[in-house]
């Protein structure tokens, strides 16, 4: 992963630039390009082997001993436990679509873990956390999906411009991304396409226009 | 863990799951060692030496006066079976009051309000205080007992290494060593290096008036040993590498480059303390490997409970992690560790940025306290920010690095875990 800041290379799931010390992008939210080419067959669960009163692990051969749940060399599982869930990457489905002005396409925001919906109703939209202390209650309010509170109270806007959507952070704590791509320059206007993926600070939507 | 054992272990990984690629991946792992609250445990008797600097200026501001009451204090507090004894130290050092069991409470005050005529000279020399604190300890010295020293200065020492020296060969026969800076004129890298490496506490008092609360609170910690020479253990699996590791709990330091052997990663923890949790952050260098869960390490802690005449337990806990194509599965990050991850980034950001100023690298430095100082905001501690971007300023404009804002600093840093306890400050 590099860091959007200085270029430095950083192991993925790194969350901040070994160098320069910035902030990097969560890793592990959002799928590479060729997700599905990559994604390796299930491990055949084999029984596992019993030598003379020894644990084989199936992984590497190492020899463990009986009682044993985890090779004591690589760690795989010796139980026979079925791997962790193993699925496929979803594609991106487009949602059932909401009733909208007819003739006009519908956006939104889809929030990945809960799948919740934001409708993009009015051709400005400003997307942050609720904070009524201070008089604040965005168009759409992320209060719920960001548990973490992660997201500023005014992250970022959504502009709608004829048939065209337009993305720009508002100055927010800890960013927005578009797609992976390096942290977005606060008041800088990107234009955005179906199925592109935002990410506010930890919690990510796909936009999907229909 | 084992059921009616003293001390829980707990870890958290940041990612519970870890997508699978064909790359190394970095999960950050945090192992709580938590002690669990037992009345009847009773409490470890204390072999204590307190080391006290009465050169010139301690007479300045009252000093030598808040040490005095501290003291008295701590000699109030003491229990029947506890050992103390007490070494004034300048140019030379003298014992004040040896190694003994205090039943006369009232002659001992009498001798600690009179420590002013006790002839040691003006300057500082440290070594010769610890040389005397160490022989006092080591007159009674028990395992059975906590044996520890207390040493306060508010000034630079001469023969700096050689205190450090000493110190951590007397940690090794199992003595602690806790240091109290006062002011701003103590060299707080030596004072903060022989407590972390001795199984004892740095403290910065910034105002001589807080001398014995700080007496208080370091007392009280001492007293409440319940588990004693702890070290935890991570035993990697195959391929799976520490890449760094650090304290972050009850305060952050690094832990640089500790024993590794046979892929056991070991770590000398200090002296558990009732109620006080110790906490390690590692980074852990995972290969790629296919879907499944795997067992990527074993953190086991192995301690004596002295008061039970038990030594060598320990308690074990597997750290396994699941490798999934999921992506839904693969977003979920802790956010809890992440907290730490990012305080232990501002921690190494201040670190490295002063050794940076150290060595001319200005703009470096610079934009290391700025970023840094960011993610301060972000967490509400606006004062340490402030004082991160003042010593930023300072750096730019080629100005020394000012002495009192650096132990602010510094000392500032390595308490940031602490607000996650009281209050969990989110981004605003």
């Amino acid at each position: 992963m590099k860091c959007p800041v200085c270029g430095v290379d950083n192991l993925e799931g790194s969350a901040y630039c070994d160098d320069c010390g910035s902030k990097l992008p969560a890793a592990g939210a959002a799928p590479p390009p060729q997700s599905q080419a990559v994604a390796p067959p299930p491990v055949a669960v084999t029984p596992t082997p019993l030598v003379g009163g020894k644990l084989t692990c199936p992984a590497c051969s190492f020899e463990n001993n009986l009682g044993e749940a985890f090779c004591s060399d690589c760690g795989a599982s010796l139980t026979g436990a079925p791997p962790a869930p193993v699925s496929v990457p979803s594609v991106q489905q487009p949602p059932p679509s909401t009733p909208g002005v007819p003739g006009r396409p519908v956006a939104k925001l889809i929030e990945k873990k809960t799948q919740r919906e934001f409708p993009l109703t009015a051709d400005v939209m400003i997307a942050g956390r609720q904070s009524p202390a201070d008089n604040i209650f965005p168009d759409l309010d992320l209060t719920e999906v960001d548990t973490d509170s992660y997201v500023s109270r005014r992250h970022l806007q959504i502009i709608r411009q004829g048939d065209q959507y337009l993305v720009e952070d508002l100055g927010s704590s800890n960013g927005t991304f578009l797609n992976e791509g390096p942290r977005l320059n606060p008041g800088i206007q990107q234009s955005l396409n179906n199925g592109d993926r935002i990410q506010l600070g930890q919690t990510e939507f796909v936009f999907v226009i229909s | 863990m084992t059921p009616g054992s003293e001390v829980n272990l707990k870890s958290t990984l940041s990612y519970s799951y870890i997508q699978v690629t064909s790359e190394d991946k970095l999960v950050y792992l945090l192992v709580d060692v938590l002690p669990v609250a037992q009345s009847s445990l009773g409490h470890v008797p204390l072999n204590l030496s307190l080391v006290l600097d009465k050169s010139g200026s301690m007479y300045a501001q009252e000093k030598l006066e808040y040490v005095k009451k501290a003291v008295i204090y701590v000699i109030d507090q003491l229990r029947s079976d506890d050992i103390s004894s007490i070494v004034a130290f300048a140019d030379r050092a003298r014992v004040v009051v040896p190694s003994q069991q205090i039943f006369d409470k009232g002659g001992v005050k009498n001798t600690v309000q009179r420590i002013d005529n006790v002839s040691v000279g003006g300057g500082t020399h440290m070594f010769k205080g610890i040389v005397a604190a160490c022989d006092e300890v080591m007159k009674n010295y028990s395992p059975n007992r906590k044996n520890h020293v207390i040493l306060l200065s508010d000034g630079l020492t001469v023969a700096e290494s050689k205190c450090l020296k000493k110190c951590r060969e007397e940690a090794t026969k199992g003595i602690s060593f806790s240091t109290l800076g006062v002011g701003n004129d103590f060299n707080q890298k030596l004072m903060m290096d022989i407590a972390d490496t001795t199984g004892g506490k740095s403290y910065y008092i910034d105002v001589p008036s807080d001398i014995p609360n700080i007496f208080a609170q370091e007392l009280k910690g001492v007293q409440s040993v319940v588990v004693q020479n702890p070290t935890l253990h991570l035993k990697l699996s195959r391929n799976v590498q520490v890449k760094r590791a650090y304290k972050v709990k009850p305060l952050i330091s690094d832990l640089g480059n500790p024993l590794i052997s046979n892929q056991v990663y070991s770590v000398k923890l200090s002296d558990l303390q009732k109620d006080e949790p110790q906490s390690i952050l590692y980074e852990l260098v995972l290969p790629s490997r296919q879907a499944g869960s795997y067992r990527i390490a074993q953190a086991s802690l192995e301690y004596d409970v002295i008061i039970k005449g038990e030594k060598g337990k320990q308690t074990t806990q597997d750290i396994v992690i699941a490798y999934t194509s999921d992506y839904s599965l693969t977003g979920m990050v802790d956010s809890y560790v992440m907290n730490l991850v990012d305080l232990v980034s501002v921690f190494r950001q201040q670190t490295r940025a002063l050794e940076l100023a150290q060595i001319g690298e200005h703009a470096k430095a610079t934009q290391l306290l700025k970023t840094a100082a960011t993610t301060l905001l972000d967490r509400g501690q606006k004062d340490l920010a402030t004082t991160f971007l003042e010593e930023a300023k300072n750096i730019e404009q080629g100005v020394n690095t000012s002495v009192a804002g650096t132990k602010k600093l510094e000392y500032g840093t390595r308490k940031l875990t602490q607000m996650l306890d009281d209050a969990f400050l989110p981004p605003i």
